[in-house]
């Protein structure tokens, strides 16, 4: 069955934003920061029931009680990292003298950032898909996190010898390996972005940026966003985006100005005008043979990632304090 | 009564034929396929005027739950009653039935609550860290200083603390000089002092240094140090936890709870610098030292331009300070000298 109305659409509004907003502050205050999880999910559900394709909402189906859950977990999980830290640098400083604890203090951290960072990613984009629907069918996502792993050292060491150029391939990469591991239902996305294109834009950006004073940045920002969306396909049908530098350059000015003249009151106006000039710009250049897909739930998508980053932002701020 | 229907397996819209009972929904399907609906299958429900959006659990094989959609408005009105009837046995929906000026009268309430334990966190939260914590933070503060300049002890200097702050060796209190011509003295957390050279170099006479020392004791016996670490985290936490509810990748948020939360530690920086004036002129009367020396100081300081740009900025007005710390004097005609005029030359020479 074929449908019309290809368009993407946002519908939410700035004073809507704002009571949400003003109700979780209220709540996260009164409970001593625990309601934070369910502003967070609040916040999301609410941009998300708001933005919708082919006249479907879409709808995030997280809870604060999972989030929380979560975060519980991942304060166990960093402060249990933290333990280890501190006895493995206390056991080298008794075995082979303070000389190697810097050295081996360093290799401790890059060896939990390689494996930490593509196992947070991946978990984090699997609950969010697995919390995200449209017409109450979910999306899933299926990435193996040792894939990615593999993408960024080999991306790193590539950028590294290659004075940073190979960065453009890493994040094409890093981009096939997060949309063709995303799907909605039955339905797998496609990406074909190059490296070589992309390595265009970032050239372009370092040549005119300078010349321009910055405001080129906004325009790269732009045509990186537009690169991302217009290489995204599902059932071979094109996604576009038609978002450009001038939005973003006033977006961000006009963003700034009322966020500073309200005092943070207007970040719900500010964060919605966003959503609308992103969501709006975006369309599938056909519509989706929806008969043909079918319900692929991913019950394994858990808040554990979330709950580690919560936690180690947490954490962080104790010690930055 | 009719309503759209996502099944969770497909995403084709279906119409479903609904119908009400005192606690359950009954849905027929295509095929004639029958799903009752309780409310503990029901995940959520988006009542808006147009419509209701009802949410279920997956009750259907290989579906990830079902999506009502009604919004015939007769339909509505019949979805509306039959909801709040079933809602009356789960917390939100009690809540729900409180009455809005019950529930705005417990939220007032929760909230003054609520601002009394922030309070009671952010102001006396630092008692429950123990003093071992003062002297670790210490000793990484002493090697930063270290590097600052070269750090040494002055016998002149510790007569001087004695003076002002007597058993203060006895109370784990040292004082340092230190190699440094910014005209500074700064408590650290645990218990060391350091006075810099520039300070010396500045100070008119014995009383005038002895007040800038009385102030700095003030500060470790008042753990103003660990008082603002305990805030500064506060603040940062509850900021960030505020303004940034929900919007967790807004980077506008974050930078907002920065600059929000720097206000307010300045705030407390004044705070507490009036508290130490307060409990140093105290310490001086107490020393037969007139508050006098530290008031002169203090009106003296502005004059020394660039070099105090820093401390003013978390330091209340000096001629504010001055006029409290003249008021505080309670040493009449009994001030005394802190130190003969012939060591205090001396010892400006070894400090030069």
């Amino acid at each position: 069955m074929q449908e019309t109305g290809e368009n993407f659409s946002y519908r939410g509004n700035g004073s809507d934003l704002f009571g949400i907003y003003i109700v979780n502050i209220l709540l996260t205050v009164i409970t001593f920061g625990i309601y934070y999880f369910w502003a967070q999910v609040k916040v999301r559900r609410y941009l998300f029931q708001n933005t919708a394709f082919m006249d479907e909402p879409f709808d995030y189906h997280a809870t604060g009680k999972e989030r929380f859950i979560g975060f519980l977990k991942g304060i166990g999980i960093i402060l249990l990292l933290y333990a280890c830290f501190f006895f493995i640098n206390a056991f080298v400083a008794a075995a082979f003298g303070p000389f190697f604890v810097p050295i081996i203090s360093m290799l401790v951290i890059l060896t939990v950032m390689a494996v930490g960072i593509p196992f947070l990613k991946v978990g984090k984009q699997r609950f969010l898909l697995s919390r995200t629907s449209w017409r109450s069918l979910r999306f899933s996502f299926t990435g193996n996190p040792t894939e990615l792993m593999k993408i960024y050292i080999r991306g790193i060491l590539l950028s590294i010898i290659t004075l940073g150029f190979y960065s453009a391939w890493l994040v094409c990469q890093q981009q096939k390996f997060l949309t063709e591991n995303s799907s909605y239902g039955s339905e797998k996305f496609s990406f074909s972005g190059k490296g070589e294109d992309l390595l265009f834009i970032f050239i372009k950006m370092m040549l005119l940026a300078p010349l321009t004073m910055g405001i080129y940045y906004f325009w790269f920002l732009a045509e990186f966003i537009r690169f991302k969306i217009n290489h995204t396909s599902i059932q071979g049908k094109k996604l576009n985006s038609t978002f450009n530098g001038g939005q973003v350059l006033w977006l961000t000015l006009s963003g700034i100005v009322i966020t500073f003249l309200t005092l943070g009151f207007g970040l719900p106006w500010v964060i919605n005008r966003v959503m609308d000039s992103l969501i709006s710009s975006i369309s599938l250049e056909e519509p989706l043979d929806l008969s043909v897909i079918k319900s692929t739930h991913d019950s394994r998508g858990s808040a554990l990632s979330d709950g580690i980053s919560d936690a180690s932002d947490a954490i962080g701020a104790i010690l930055g304090g | 009564m009719k309503a759209k229907v996502f099944d969770g397996i497909s995403p084709v819209e279906q119409e479903w034929d609904i119908s009400t009972g005192s606690s359950a929904l009954y849905c027929t399907g295509p095929g004639r396929m029958q799903v009752k609906i309780s409310r503990r299958e029901i995940t959520r429900i988006e009542e808006k005027s147009a419509f209701i959006r009802i949410h279920t659990i997956p009750v259907l094989p290989e579906s990830s739950g079902l999506l009502i959609e009604v919004r015939d408005p007769a339909s509505l009105r019949e979805l509306k009653s039959t909801l709040s009837g079933m809602d009356n046995h789960t917390l939100s929906g009690r809540i729900r039935s409180m009455g809005r000026r019950k529930r705005i009268l417990a939220l007032i309430i929760l909230l003054v609550i609520s601002a009394a334990f922030w309070r009671a966190i952010l102001t006396e939260g630092y008692r429950l860290i123990p003093h071992e914590a003062d002297l670790y933070l210490g000793r990484m503060a002493m090697k930063q200083a270290e590097s600052m300049g070269r750090v040494y002890d002055d016998p002149s200097l510790t007569d001087i603390l004695e003076k002002v702050s007597p058993g203060a060796k006895k109370n784990g209190i040292k004082i340092h000089m230190m190699a440094n011509p910014m005209v500074n003295a700064f408590a650290l957390p645990g218990g060391d002092i350091i006075v810099c050279r520039g300070l010396v170099k500045e100070s008119r006479t014995p009383d005038e240094l002895a007040g800038v020392i009385a102030h700095e004791a003030a500060h470790v016996e008042l753990r103003h140090n660990m008082q603002q670490i305990v805030k500064n985290t506060g603040i940062s936490i509850l900021v960030i936890l505020t303004i940034g509810s929900g919007f967790d990748q807004a980077e506008t948020a974050e930078t907002l709870a920065e600059i929000s939360g720097m206000l307010i530690n300045l705030k407390y920086s004044r705070t507490f610098e009036e508290e130490a004036d307060r409990l140093g002129a105290e310490k001086l009367n107490r020393a037969g030292v007139s508050p006098e020396g530290l008031a002169r100081f203090l009106e003296h300081l502005p004059e020394q331009k660039g070099l105090l740009i820093s401390y003013m900025s978390t330091h209340p007005e000096s001629s504010k300070r001055a006029k409290t710390l003249r008021s505080l004097d309670r040493t009449g005609d009994k001030n005394g000298l802190i130190m003969p005029v012939r060591e205090w030359i001396e010892f400006k020479k070894r400090n030069r």
